[in-house]
């Protein structure tokens, strides 16, 4: 009964009140950016076209998005149906990020009216028409994916069962358009040899957006599991998290190998070494984004143990963060006269964003069967 | 006609600026309050903007006791990495080799300034409905046979406007004839491919805030790399990721195994 009533309450009061706030904030400076223009709210400038709106907006928030067609592989392609009970949270959340990236999109378009546009045109040279094509049709796979739990749940038998029907085929493209879209982010500034600072430069930005998609989608879900069970006060399947940073170690380490040998093989490792800032934002996202994980993710106890799993997966995060930034923003070589540094309004309308994503998210753990986990008996859950 | 291309000849610049207020003048941009700046040069503003399509810098160069003068201006490439990124087509190329924008068609994603080597597209961040901003070639004025508003006023002749083979034979005629005023190297002539705008100077290159060192190749050659294989990426997962769905689920359907969700 304990659990019953925390997840009724959750979150608690207080806290829904500052989210509520966070995002109310953000609506306002989104106000403002819609009657007074960009330049109104946002540092970004003629030498810096691109700031924290697509480094975190979107680079990040779809890389955040990946929790949702990694468990989708895992569970429903791969069939391994003992991680069942992480995919409903993991599409949901998937879901948000994506919703989330859109309208953070259409705050940072300048002539956000036309985005239609992209839609009925043929580009193919561009990567960010490929990138729009694929992140709209799979937030639509995201829709279906997460319609049977609604439809499910309201009992909307025959919508229900017409979306199983189409299930697996909309998983099997969800998952196949995932992939080629979280490659695609990395392909939108290999045309800029010049401009991105050898040390992240690379053809192999794809590739290694794509392993750290993979990295970072698990990342999410392990730091919403530990923290949902938490507040709800449900038992944490500590051994399906168990398992996910076994896959950790292994996706990192593929990283790091991709990255090491990449700079090697460029021979741009004397810059690596350079006593600048951006050596300093390199190190700190290769050592405490990607090594540290690694290392807390293959030791035992931080496996058995839901704060060292949190812990890591939130460098994990906070290095997939700080990559898709120094890619699309902190490296970018413009005249030393040049600067950027993201304004209040920029970031508060992210923040506002997420905000109400996690207002809805916890509305759906209340009142949709999103996390199906035991309640911890009293002297368990006793804080 | 043919691929037309201009010449700025930088030897002849005398720092007039004359070609920033016909080019103003021109597209009936506003003037703009600017302050002074010691950055590189001295010039003013000191980039380009929404308000300003051309621009002449200013360097004083030590060695040569001088000043030398530079200019920035849509280099108009051969195969220009704004049109491959722009998702939209407003960027496109027409049949005299100039870049053209097509307002209504942007959607203000700003790929392209992110993607131009030369740092030239620019946007008016202030504006209720902003759009791009960069040197048209005067396309309308080369339609009606004129020559584009900077060539046509520049006092010194120090920029040049024709066919494209004429003005690159031009351009090697004169380093060819006086090596001792020139660099011997036509900025514009192979970087990214080529473009159709041939700078000549006196002082390399990167002393006058050039962005030297790009690859001879097109840079949308990069994307399209990758981007090339995306279909048959695509095909090859969903094929794949079909085949691994059948099996596992046989196999589940064997075992007895229930798809619980
Ligand atoms: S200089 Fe820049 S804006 Fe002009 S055509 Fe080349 S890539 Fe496009
Ligand atoms: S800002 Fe406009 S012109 Fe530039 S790439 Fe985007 S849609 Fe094309």
């Amino acid at each position: 009964m304990v659990a019953a009533s925390a997840e009724r309450s959750w979150p608690a009061a207080h806290w829904r009140a500052i989210l509520v706030a966070i995002a109310l904030v953000g609506l306002g400076y989104t106000i403002v950016r819609f009657a007074f223009g960009i330049g109104a709210i946002a540092n970004i400038n003629q030498a810096y076209p691109w700031g924290w709106w697509i480094g975190f907006g979107v680079l990040s928030m779809i890389a955040f998005g990946s929790t949702g067609f990694t468990m989708a592989l895992i569970v429903d392609i791969f069939g391994v149906q003992r991680y069942a009970p992480l995919l409903k949270p993991a599409i949901l959340i998937g879901l948000l990020f994506y919703t989330g990236y859109a309208i953070i999109l259409m705050i940072e378009l300048g002539r956000p009216w036309m985005g239609w546009l992209i839609f009925l045109s043929w580009s193919p040279t561009s990567a960010l028409f490929e990138v729009a094509w694929c992140a709209t049709l799979y937030t639509t796979c995201l829709f279906v994916e997460f319609g049977r739990v609604v439809t499910k749940h309201y009992g909307w038998m025959l919508i229900w069962k017409m979306l199983g029907w189409i299930y697996l085929p909309v998983v099997i493209l969800g998952v196949s358009l995932s992939h080629i879209h979280q490659m695609s982010l990395g392909t939108l500034l290999t045309i800029v040899p010049l401009k991105v600072d050898p040390r992240w430069w690379s053809e192999l930005l794809p590739p290694l957006f794509l392993v750290s998609a993979y990295s970072a989608g698990l990342a999410i879900i392990t730091i919403e599991h530990v923290l949902t069970t938490h507040l709800t006060r449900r038992k944490p399947r500590l051994d399906l998290l168990a398992g996910l940073a076994r896959g950790q170690v292994v996706l990192l380490s593929i990283y790091l190998v991709l990255r090491v040998a990449d700079v090697a093989y460029r021979g741009v490792a004397d810059a690596a070494f350079q006593l600048d800032w951006l050596s300093f934002s390199l190190w700190v996202e290769i050592v405490a984004g990607f090594l540290v994980p690694l290392v807390l993710f293959s030791l035992p106890e931080v496996r058995e143990s839901r704060w060292g799993l949190l812990a890591a997966a939130s460098l994990v995060a906070g290095g997939v963060l700080l990559n898709r930034l120094n890619v699309a923003v902190v490296s970018m070589e413009v005249k030393h006269w040049q600067t950027y540094f993201p304004s209040v309004g920029e970031v508060m309308t992210t923040l506002g964003v997420v905000a109400a994503g996690i207002l809805v998210f916890a509305w759906a753990v209340r009142n949709l069967p999103i996390h199906s986990e035991p309640p911890l008996d009293d002297a368990e859950g006793a804080p | 006609m043919g691929v037309k291309a201009m010449i700025q000849d930088n030897t002849r610049c005398i720092g007039c600026r004359a070609c920033m207020v016909a080019c103003k003048e021109w597209n009936d941009l506003p003037a703009d309050d600017t302050t002074f700046f010691s950055g590189a040069g001295y010039q003013n503003p000191k980039d380009l903007d929404d308000k300003n399509y051309t621009l002449i810098t200013y360097s004083e160069n030590v060695e040569h006791g001088e000043w030398v003068f530079g200019r920035q201006l849509c280099m108009h490439c051969t195969e220009p990495a704004c049109v491959s990124a722009c998702p939209t087509g407003a960027l496109s190329k027409n049949e005299l080799g100039s870049v053209d924008f097509t307002e209504w068609r942007c959607i203000g994603c700003r790929y392209c300034m992110q993607a131009c080597p030369f740092l030239i597209p620019k946007f008016d961040y202030d504006s209720l409905f902003p759009k791009i901003h960069k040197c048209t070639f005067c396309a309308d004025r080369v339609a009606a046979d004129l020559t584009p508003a900077c060539a046509q006023v520049c006092p010194t002749h120090a920029i040049s406007f024709g066919e494209r083979d004429e003005m690159l034979a031009e351009a090697k005629r004169r380093i060819a004839s006086a090596p001792g005023s020139y660099v011997p190297e036509i900025y514009g002539a192979d970087e990214v491919g080529g473009t159709n705008v041939f700078h000549l100077s006196a002082v390399p290159f990167a002393d006058v805030g050039y962005e030297t060192g790009l690859p001879k190749t097109p840079l949308p050659d990069l994307t399209d790399q990758t981007l090339r294989f995306v279909p048959r990426i695509f095909v090859t997962l969903v094929a794949f990721f079909s085949l691994v769905t059948w099996v596992v689920r046989r196999r589940m359907k064997r075992l007895g195994i229930e798809d619980d969700h």
